[in-house]
């Protein structure tokens, strides 16, 4: 059986947020996120890139408010694990989780560090990836040509400068580096691709023999683990769901009871109701009372007060027949008592009011008769406000009693259901600290368990590295062979894309580039050509990598499809317009058919599949409508039909 | 005055003018039998026996002993009732005396500093002690309250006079 090839599928990626989480899933095959400039199709690219371990991550404004940390769900070589970085710290460890993203809180994760400048918790996660990969990990000469030449480890992030084909690097002269440090590295990447390194089989010995020991240490680690959870008895799997089941059955109980006596409680007591009643009525009836009784009290007072002025009416009417009759006729004529002059009274005569003494005496009779009235009136209140009185003072005793009845009647009633409440609230307390411990011993038993599975794989990993280096004996391909593969194939690409004088199509075996009408790919002035050429080398290389044994990881990410293609805008002026219009790179079935390329090499049937991720501003007319499950995010900065405005779809509200 | 179908006792003239020789028999006088009273004085007095509330309060004021009201003066209506008789009716007490003097019951004497002072004759003396029973005995207690007041200087007494009015 051939050593498992690297396979990489990026299944999910989430940017956890302050307001929310945001999501873009992918598949296998092609995935296309296109949409408006400034959305952040970009940095979804960034985001995976990141979180496969670049050195640091340049976030937008929008990002940086918005965001708390990244996580992604890949499965590799088969196995799932989720990823999760935190966004602001680039040197802190790389967080991963042997689980799916809605299984990690039942699991610990390994700590890997992204860089090699200091060794994370579980190791550099390099080193993890390629181990989980199957893929060799080996140090190379940093000057190839020279024996004695110090090594450098050749890292995933190496091999990644093959994945991950940027914006700046679509259709760039300086593509895979520009004759310095970097050219030299990625030639020598390319190598390892393919297995064309000469260290190869040397370095796989070196592995397997690391391999072993790891596995050794692994063993060593899972008897240890187990031989202690033995020892402290920590209870099987099988045992703690059972116990977990167990918990959530008395809990259950325990809530049911519970209710049952807060509704008793509530419901059982037809004598406090009678009583709250009386009380009620009684209150109101008092109320009454009260105000009937200032009523009398009012009408009482007026009465009286009326009674006294009529008696003292009746008085002065009397003293006014006496004084009638002593003064009552002045004389019209006298002498003045000082001067003894005669005074005329003429005026007196107008003023003459005599009141007849049958006129005074039917005034008198009449007041002194209203007053008797008056006193009867008075009585019948008084007698109206004692009755008031007497019934007040009924109330009273009967709303103490009452109250008396009702206090008695609570207290009888409510104490045995708070003592029986108090005891389920306590067992429901004991039983949720219960259900932590056992939680916390499920976690801890998943960990035993990851050991076992690490364990495994670390066999498969050894019997695997044997294989390839029985296959690198057997099998060790000539460079020629490769190139003549990836030149064939590049040929293919272009011809399918219609480049027209297809000429001398081949990659170069002292630059690794691709080479057309004799020309090399970086004396070629047309940026759409350029363009049309970096895609293709790229996609030559993962569709190669399906057919031959390679350490290919089998993910592409193409940052703006359409750059050079007349499709973006003046940022990108590296080109010869009139070689450009020569070429007619803008023809859009030019376009189309690198579409439908992308889409061919993602649905190959052999074994395992490609993931490309293709990012543009705009896509083939017709082609979101024929292959809509290749759509993997669509933004539009309006938020037109329903479209997703950008990755942080929410950002236009704040 | 406008005659109306209501009678009212406290305005009747015979029952007031009955009141002022009243006032005059018992307070005109000093111990030393000097008059004390003039026109204004005798108004003041005439109020405050027909307002036997504003006299307790008046007295009171005075540091003097107040009088014991009836039942009827203390809890009525009209004890409640504002007495809106205004406190300088020259015109009324005019007319009185010009009865009183009619029915020769009146003396006067004339003293330059406070104008004309009234007495009493015989006649009158005779005629105010046969006021005396029902409404006139309850006059003579304020009377007997009052005559503490003939220290007090008229002006002074006629401004505590309206303030305790209102």
């Amino acid at each position: 059986m051939p050593a498992q090839k690297p396979s990489l599928l990026i299944e999910k990626l989430v940017l956890v947020g302050r307001r929310k989480n945001y999501t873009i899933p992918f598949r296998s095959g092609l995935n296309i996120v296109y949409g408006d400039s400034a959305t952040g199709k970009s940095s979804i690219l960034e985001c995976i890139n990141y979180l496969l371990g670049s050195s640091k991550f340049v976030y937008d404004r929008e990002i940086e408010s918005a965001i708390l940390y990244l996580m992604m769900q890949v499965t590799l070589n088969g196995n799932i694990y989720t990823i999760k970085r935190d966004l602001f710290d680039a040197g802190a460890d790389v967080e991963v989780f042997p689980a799916s993203l809605d299984a990690i809180q039942e699991i610990f994760p390994q700590k890997y560090s992204p860089s090699f400048e200091k060794e994370g918790q579980d190791g550099y996660y390099s080193d993890f990836l390629l181990s989980v990969l199957n893929m060799p990990n080996l140090k190379m000469r940093q000057a190839p040509t020279k024996d004695e030449s110090p090594l450098v480890r050749l890292s995933f992030r190496d091999v990644f400068q093959f994945c991950y084909l940027r914006q700046d690097d679509v259709g760039a002269k300086n593509l895979l580096g520009d004759g310095g440090y970097r050219a030299v590295k990625n030639r020598e990447t390319f190598k390892y691709l393919f297995n064309l390194l000469d260290t190869t089989i040397a370095d796989l010995q070196t592995e397997i023999s690391v391999a072993s020991a790891n596995q050794n240490q692994l063993q060593a680690t899972y008897k240890a683990v187990s031989d202690f959870l033995r020892t402290v008895e920590l209870k099987t799997e099988f045992d703690l769901d059972e116990a977990i089941r167990d918990v959530d059955e008395r809990r259950k109980i325990a809530n049911s009871e519970m209710q049952r006596i807060n509704t008793s409680l509530v419901a059982n007591n037809e004598s406090y109701v009678t009583l709250k009643e009386m009380l009620t009525k009684i209150s109101a009836r008092l109320v009454e009372n009260e105000a009937d009784q200032t009523e009398t009290d009012h009408a009482i007072e007026r009465f009286v007060r009326l009674k006294n002025d009529y008696k003292s009416d009746i008085a002065k009417l009397k003293s006014i027949r006496v004084s009638q009759q002593l003064i009552g006729s002045p004389q019209l004529m006298f002498s003045c008592p000082l001067c003894e002059s005669a005074v005329k009274l003429d005026e007196l005569q107008h003023d003459h009011q005599v009141v007849s003494d049958d006129k005074m005496t039917q005034e008198i009779n009449s007041l002194t008769r209203r007053t008797k009235e008056l006193d009867a009136l008075i009585d019948r209140e008084r007698s109206r406000r004692s009755v008031l009185l007497d019934e007040s003072k009924a109330l009273l005793s009967d709303r103490d009693d009452a109250r008396r009845m009702l206090d008695e009647e609570m207290g009888q009633a409510v104490t045995p259901y708070l003592a029986e409440r108090d005891s389920w609230s306590y067992e429901l307390a004991k039983l949720a600290e219960e259900r932590k411990n056992i939680e916390r011993n499920i976690k801890i038993r998943n960990q035993q368990k990851q050991i076992f599975k690490d364990l495994g794989d670390a066999i498969e990993k050894i019997n695997s590295l044997n294989e390839k280096l029985a296959e690198a004996r057997n099998n060790a391909p000539s460079a020629d062979e490769v190139l003549a593969d990836l030149s064939n194939t590049l040929f293919k690409f272009l011809s399918y894309v219609q480049i027209s004088d297809l000429r001398d199509v081949r990659v170069d075996s002292k630059t690794l580039l691709p080479v057309l009408r004799d020309r090399d790919y970086r004396d070629t002035t047309s940026g759409g050509l350029r363009t049309i050429l970096s895609i293709g080398h790229f996609l030559t290389i993962a569709h190669i990598a399906t057919l031959r044994q390679t350490n290919f990881p089998g993910l592409l990410m193409i940052d703006t499809v359409g750059k050079y293609l007349g499709k973006t805008s003046e940022k990108y002026s590296d080109t010869d317009i009139r070689e450009d219009s020569k070429e007619s790179v803008a023809d859009p079935k030019k376009y189309l058919n690198i579409f439908r390329a992308m889409l061919s090499l993602g649905e190959s049937k052999l074994e395992p599949s490609i993931q490309i991720i293709a990012v543009d501003n705009d896509i083939p007319p017709g082609f979101a409508a024929s292959h809509p499950t290749t759509i993997a995010a669509h933004f539009d900065s309006e938020g037109a039909d329903g479209a997703r405005r950008g990755l942080i779809d929410d950002a236009y509200l704040y | 005055m406008i005659a109306t179908p209501y009678f009212i006792p406290d305005s009747d003239i015979n029952l007031n003018s009955a009141l002022v020789l009243l006032i005059i028999s018992q307070l005109s006088k000093t111990s030393k039998g000097r008059l004390l009273l003039n026109n204004e004085r005798l108004l003041g007095y005439y109020h405050l026996a027909k307002n036997p509330v504003v006299l307790n309060s008046t007295l009171i004021s005075f540091g003097l002993q107040p009088a014991l009201l009836d039942e009827y003066d203390l809890f009525s209506v009209s004890s409640i009732a504002k007495n809106l008789d205004p406190l300088y009716d020259y015109g009324k007490l005019r007319k009185i005396l010009l009865r009183l003097a009619s029915l020769e019951l009146l003396t006067t004497q004339y003293r330059k500093a406070d104008g004309f002072m009234y007495g009493l004759t015989e006649k009158g003396d005779l005629f105010a002690a046969a006021l005396c029973e029902g409404y006139f005995a309850t006059v003579r207690r304020y009377m007997n309250a009052m005559s503490g007041l003939s220290g007090v200087t008229t002006s002074n007494l006629m401004a505590t006079i309206q303030r305790e009015s209102y």
